[in-house]
């Protein structure tokens, strides 16, 4: 509890509270667009497993996942500055702990997935159906990252401030 | 009719009365605005980080297929964003900000009608893993451009009014 308090005092935890420096909307702002590219760029993969674009190769999905790692960064962080200014309060919040553990499962499920398709790799390139186990796999792991969207936004009507 | 009347009518619509009565109608087309967002910037980074090249792999005909998940997610957006204005028209309208979301959405959308009436025919040719001329990077370029200051006002809303 006296390391919360002591996160919302310092320089970060200030500059997202105060209203003066609009730190709080900025910090938003970098969070929705690193959603939009990790999830966005997951829920795509999914597409394409599911049977989506069927003859686009995999391998395009290496380099954008590249790519959505540095989103996963950037909301990793805006998220922590988020957490500093109101870590009290969030810890209480059962839709914030939700969150952090439906991304936890979403990332196991995206391991899972990813892992499952480097098995099938030869067989996927050529255009083929994926596995029932890759697409229940890519389902899941779709709908964990849609269930972290929903319960961040709850977030915003039960917490205090 | 003037604004104020406009306004009036579209306050007074079924979807306006539909989203204030229901209590959690508005929290949850936020929810769905959010998944569009998802759903439209996931496909256009594909579509567009393809198109600059940033990505060299796969071929346009196949990657082009994600511009209707684009589609899909503008749809919902376009729908949740239909019932957020028609809650409360007076105070979007009056938003700056909202405005603002606005014209680059009009932006968006312009570079879309483009990309389709002259940029797409140049290159549905092209053989997997070819990057586009100069001129389809650009537009590509923008697509990004603009959705993500779409998205940076749509996050600043609440600070000039609702959002």
């Amino acid at each position: 509890m006296e390391f919360l308090q002591w996160l919302a005092n310092s320089p970060v935890g200030v500059w997202v509270s105060s209203s003066e420096t609009y730190g709080y909307y900025i910090t938003l702002s970098v969070h929705a667009i690193g959603m939009g590219i990790v999830a966005g760029v997951i829920l795509m993969l999914c597409a394409r497993l599911l049977g989506f674009a069927r003859d686009l190769s995999l391998n395009i999905f290496d380099k954008l996942f590249t790519i959505a790692k540095y989103g996963f960064f950037f909301n990793a962080l805006s998220g922590a500055a988020l957490f500093a200014a109101n870590g009290v309060n969030l810890m209480k919040n059962v839709p914030f702990l939700l969150k952090l553990t439906f991304i936890v499962l979403g990332g196991v499920g995206l391991l899972l997935t990813s892992r499952s398709v480097e098995r099938e790799r030869a067989m996927l390139s050529d255009g083929e159906a994926a596995s029932v186990k890759i697409k229940v796999l890519a389902l899941v792991t779709g709908l964990l990252w849609i269930a972290a969207i929903l319960s961040g936004r709850i977030i915003a009507y039960t917490i205090s401030y | 009719m003037n604004e104020t009347v406009i306004l009036e009518t579209i306050r007074a619509s079924w979807i306006g009365q539909t989203v204030r009565d229901i209590p959690w109608m508005f929290s949850f087309l936020e929810f769905t605005h959010f998944v569009g967002l998802c759903v439209l910037f996931g496909s256009l980074l594909l579509v567009d980080l393809r198109l600059i090249g940033v990505l060299k792999i796969g071929n346009l005909r196949s990657v082009l297929k994600f511009t209707n998940w684009a589609i899909v997610g503008f749809a919902i957006n376009l729908l949740s964003g239909i019932g957020f204005f028609f809650s409360n028209p007076v105070n979007y309208y009056q938003n700056p900000l909202f405005r603002a979301k606005m014209v680059f959405v009009l932006l968006a959308g312009l570079n879309v009608l483009y990309f389709e009436l002259v940029e797409r025919k140049k290159i549905e040719h092209l053989a997997a893993g070819e990057t586009p001329a100069t001129d389809t990077r650009i537009v590509a370029g923008l697509s990004l451009f603009f959705w993500t200051a779409v998205i940076i006002l749509g996050r600043f809303l609440p600070t000039l009014g609702t959002g």
